[in-house]
């Protein structure tokens, strides 16, 4: 898979190569940054596209000046959809494996069976066998599903994690309260994963 | 009568059941490294965090219980708030609520137990600051002495290290305090060990181990079955008790109010009454 986006090794369909015309002209603000393998199939509906595609790359970035790297996610396959006049890509994936940053800077990289990212949205959600490991530090936390806002800065897990800090393993109770449909508490962490702890304790300092 | 009987089992065996049920454990967190190290149980809502110089702090609620298990340190309560180093050594810990702090003694049995209201431990002077009404226990040491003593609050040094048996440093407690020491002492000939105990009352006592005593001041009433003391004595102002490293009572002075009695028994080593 290349990165850099709008490479020209990068193929395209011809669904694809209007709205690709349109994004990469010149003085064009990008708000994120993609480049898909192989597309399948593609249907327009309006200023809306879907397409089912193989492998891509997408780069989400905040919309303040700065354009800081909030996530990145590479996948397998997809069912995208993107809006020409917004230029921004949602839909689901598989096979995902990506990084969260933090500051612009990647914090953490992660796997999971599929992913969720919504147009417009930082917000990137993650499903089935999710991983996410610390850059920097010996940590890593597992669960079922997680998502992470680019915008606040914030994983949040709603159940059932498991981390591991340096040879310490944490099974926080969640997960057989959630299979009993008892209450159970969103674990919060940090993209970097140096703080991590249920929703109740997570913002004391 | 046979089916009325049937029918109280039933109702027995289905109440048990949905009592079974309602009381069966919630599963809890659970905070390890393969049992070793330290272990922290129980807890419903938790915050692991990663300081700068690779320290961590841990928050634990619910009703965590919290093994320093190298460390001989044994914390529970309903709220616990601890920092430790990168190696999962414990520097400080909160305990707030229905707290009790254990610690072993290293290489003995012997073992201190502090219960309270809230408590603040800091292991590099091993200072434990309790907060609320308390009770502090000390058990294992030599000759099967057992310090029991209550109190409103207070600071207690601990001594995990040292090579004597008495885990307590230093120990000052505000009152009302109730105090009981007993344990076992030689009878008049040493030949053999017989039981002894001390209570006492106070406004406010103090210990300190290097010194070999046990000073319990204002409005002190005092009684107990060793040699030492005589009947049971009230309204003295200061009763100081002389112990030997192992626990023993050796003498016990008493000092009144204005000073005008002064009492001092010494012991012979006889046993109980």
């Amino acid at each position: 898979m290349k990165k850099g986006a709008f490479g020209g090794s990068v193929l395209f369909g011809a669904s694809l190569f209007g709205w690709c015309t349109l994004s990469c002209a010149p003085n064009r603000k990008l708000p994120e940054q993609v480049a898909i393998e192989k597309e399948i199939a593609s249907e327009a509906k309006g200023t809306a596209k879907s397409v089912v595609s193989g492998g891509g790359d997408l780069e989400r970035f905040s919309n303040d000046k700065e354009r800081k790297k909030l996530w990145t996610v590479s996948w397998k396959k997809a069912a995208l959809d993107f809006d020409l006049t917004e230029s921004e890509f949602g839909g689901q994936i598989q096979e995902v494996s990506g990084t969260f940053c933090e500051n612009g800077k990647v914090a953490s990289t992660f796997i999971a069976r599929e992913g969720f990212i919504d147009r417009g949205s930082k917000v990137i959600r993650l499903k089935g066998g999710v991983k996410v490991v610390s850059v920097k530090e010996d940590i890593s936390i597992d669960c079922g599903e997680l998502s992470y806002d680019g915008a606040s800065g914030i994983i949040e897990a709603p159940a059932g994690i498991t981390a591991r800090m340096g040879g310490y393993l944490i099974r926080e109770p969640d997960s057989v309260l959630a299979q009993m449909g008892k209450e159970s508490k969103a674990v919060l962490a940090k993209p970097d994963l140096k703080k991590i702890g249920t929703a109740g304790l997570f913002d004391k300092p | 009568m046979k089916r009325l009987n049937v029918s109280l089992g039933l109702i027995a065996l289905v109440t048990g059941l949905s009592i079974s049920q309602t009381q069966s454990p919630t599963q809890k967190g659970i905070f390890d490294k393969n049992g070793t190290e330290l272990r922290v149980t129980g807890f419903d809502e938790w915050s692991v965090e990663k300081l700068p110089k690779g320290q961590f702090q841990l928050i634990m609620t619910g009703r965590p219980h919290a093994e320093w298990l190298k460390q001989g340190l044994d914390l529970k309560a309903k709220t616990l708030e601890m920092r430790a180093t990168s190696d999962y050594k414990l520097i400080a810990a909160e305990l707030k609520g229905g707290i009790e702090f254990s610690a072993d003694k290293q290489g003995s049995n012997g073992r201190v137990v502090v219960r309270a209201e809230s408590a603040t431990y800091t292991d590099a002077d091993e200072k434990l600051v309790v907060r609320g009404g308390l009770s502090l226990d000390q058990k294992g040491a030599s000759n099967g002495q057992v310090l029991h003593a209550e109190g409103s609050g207070g600071t207690v040094l601990l001594d995990r290290k040292g090579t004597d048996q008495n885990l307590i440093k230093s120990a000052t407690l505000n009152g009302p305090i109730k105090f009981k020491l007993s344990g076992m002492r030689d009878d008049e000939d040493a030949k053999k060990k017989l039981p002894f105990f001390v209570n006492a009352t106070a406004g406010i006592l103090t210990y300190v181990k290097s010194e070999g005593k046990v000073v319990l001041k204002d409005n002190v009433k005092i009684d107990g079955n060793d040699p030492s003391i005589f009947g049971e004595i009230s309204g003295v102002h200061t009763v100081t008790l002389y112990l030997t490293e192992s626990g023993e009572i050796t003498k016990i002075v008493m000092q009144g109010d204005p000073g005008a009695t002064k009492i001092e028994q010494k012991s012979k080593g006889g046993g109980g009454r």
